[in-house]
């Protein structure tokens, strides 16, 4: 894509100069860490009681990426209208599609460097405390799948709030609500009595979904939604920033 | 649309509004390679509007621009390689190094890898940043700013230099530097500049187009409108001498043109006279308080200011131009 490159470059040094990016990343291990530790140290205590804790687990850890992806995500496009670079930004010849590949990859990229130290976990638990490290594959793989695709499904959606906002707390703000709004959404069809509200509601949580991929089970229904949403989100982004043009 | 090769920016029916303001209402102009052509308003004319369009910025409710033939709403991204803007406020980002933004920027814009060390260097050259390329733009003062973003516009060598209120902002010896600048980019560029400050386009362009209430209110050469506007020029001295005298003699001086004596405190007399196209008095008025030895405190041609520049052109209320 037309200045995509330089523009991937430019965005993966402000996010490496930035204290935020840092700190959010730091909170992100700190409880992701701390939530890894109950797990492990409640199934010491009770080997055979992991029923309940993989969704205590995927619960602790999609509020810790509802609480990340705004705070990595604000600031990419209001910050530009605050400043004001993004009249430079427009009027350079490249596509708003290609701005929204470069902010969204770089973010991506930053959520992946975070996730990383995470694999960690496995070797420095059987060092430490003399256990087996986790070993069943597929739940490792599955786990990790899943926290990509929700990681990148919410960052999309943090894009999308700061195209929309002019301001970089409006755009948290809004971001906070649209993956709050969602991961709410799964609850509905399990408190309101429908006719197949369960399945319904097996769809849409993605507490089911993480709980699921975290345990080996590998559903591509699931995987295909976040992939469409997230797809969905970045068009709304690119759509937005081409109605700037008109307003 | 084939145009003819010499019209580097043709604005075609401009027309842009903001709910039920017409900002920028049915402008229609071109300019010539090598031309110097600057656009002249007050506040809300709708400069930064038009500039905006042609930038590919804002799209155009109806009309269209095109660049060396490209429309910027049918082919953007071939209309903006062929332009360089420098945007009313500039703004750079401040976590970067003033050659490593210029090197990015050209990227963006295209600049092959091998030539964009080449093209970083001269543009820096020509604006005078060399002394700053490695300092963090956040650091740099407004002027130095400035010539960033305006290296940043020449940058990719574009055949069109658009300059949005280039010395808004800048202190004095800031603006006399950046008026050279840009008077020396016009021996390669062509140059569209906006200014809402008229000495400033009369020192430094060909043509000038006037722009008042979103409407194109005249164009021309800039010598022709000046002789317009300065066809009828006031002339005024303050003078200590006695009111009937002075009367007579001014006005035997003032060739015809219209005189008023007016008492101001401490028997000093202000005159003002409405001198004719090609008339100058003012040698004479000077010659004439020595010869008579009376004290002259102040003599001069009052510069009109823009909303009198309207009335010149117009001969109409200004605020009844454009509706």
């Amino acid at each position: 894509m037309n200045g995509g490159l330089p523009l991937l470059r430019r965005e993966l040094n402000a996010c490496l100069l930035s204290p935020t990016a840092y700190l959010v990343a730091a909170l992100f291990l700190l409880v992701a860490g701390a939530g890894f530790w109950v797990a492990v140290a409640s199934l010491a205590a009770q080997p055979d009681g992991s029923v309940g804790l993989v969704e205590l687990s995927a619960w602790m850890f999609l509020l810790t990426i509802a609480a990340a992806a705004p705070l990595l995500t604000m600031r990419l496009f209001a910050e530009e209208y605050r400043s004001g670079t993004f009249e430079t930004l427009m009027t350079a010849p490249v596509r708003p599609a290609a701005v929204v590949f470069a902010k969204y990859a770089a973010a991506l990229l930053w959520y992946l460097a975070m996730l990383a130290p995470t694999l960690l976990w496995g070797p420095i638990l059987s060092a430490v405390a003399a256990l087996p490290p986790p070993t069943d594959p597929a739940a490792i793989a599955g786990a990790y799948v899943g926290a990509i695709l929700i990681g990148a499904w919410c960052l999309a959606l943090g894009l999308f709030a700061s195209a929309v906002m002019r301001s970089q707390v409006a755009a948290g703000l809004l971001a906070v609500a649209l993956i709050a709004g969602w991961l709410f959404a799964g609850w509905v069809p399990f408190l309101w009595p429908l006719r197949h509200g369960d399945r319904l509601g097996t769809w849409l949580s993605p507490v089911v979904h993480l709980a699921d991929w975290s345990r080996g089970i590998f559903d591509s229904r699931a995987a295909v939604v976040y992939l469409v949403n997230t797809t969905l989100a970045l068009f709304a982004t690119d759509r937005v920033l081409e109605w700037r043009r008109w307003r | 649309m084939v145009s003819d090769p010499s019209i580097i920016l043709e604005a075609d029916h401009l027309t842009r509004r903001f709910g039920r303001v017409t900002a920028v209402d049915d402008v229609s102009f071109q300019i010539r390679r090598g031309e110097i052509v600057g656009m002249l308003g007050p506040n809300g004319a709708g400069k930064t509007t038009t500039l905006r369009m042609i930038a590919g910025f804002l799209c155009p409710t109806a009309g269209d621009a095109r660049i060396a033939g490209r429309s910027v709403t049918d082919d953007p991204l071939g209309a903006r390689r062929r332009l360089g803007y420098l945007p009313e406020h500039a703004a750079l980002y401040p976590d970067m190094r003033a050659g490593e933004y210029l090197r990015f920027r050209a990227a963006l814009k295209g600049v092959p890898r091998a030539r964009i060390a080449a093209r970083v260097d001269e543009a820096a050259e020509l604006c005078g940043v060399r002394p700053v390329l490695r300092r963090l733009i956040g650091e740099l003062s407004k002027g130095y700013r400035q010539r960033v973003a305006l290296a940043d516009a020449l940058v990719h060598e574009p055949e069109l230099l658009v300059l949005d209120e280039p010395t808004l902002g800048l202190d004095p010896n800031q603006i006399r530097q950046a008026r050279d600048l840009i008077r020396s980019l016009a021996e390669r560029h062509t140059v569209l500049i906006s200014s809402h400050i008229l000495p400033e386009i009369e020192m430094t362009c060909h043509r000038v187009l006037i722009l008042h209430r979103g409407r194109l209110l005249a164009e021309g050469p800039v010598p022709e409108l000046a002789a317009q506007i300065h066809r009828r020029r006031r002339i005024m001295m303050q003078v200590r001498a006695p009111r009937d005298e002075l009367l007579r003699e001014v006005t035997r001086l003032a060739g015809g043109g219209n005189v008023v004596v007016e008492p101001l405190p401490e028997d000093w007399m202000e005159v003002r006279i409405e001198a004719r196209a090609g008339d100058d008095p003012r040698p004479e008025l000077a010659a004439l308080a020595a010869r008579r030895g009376w004290p002259l405190r102040e003599l001069r041609r009052e510069e009109l200011s823009l909303e009198q520049v309207f009335l010149a052109l117009t001969g109409a209320d200004p605020r009844g131009v454009a509706r």
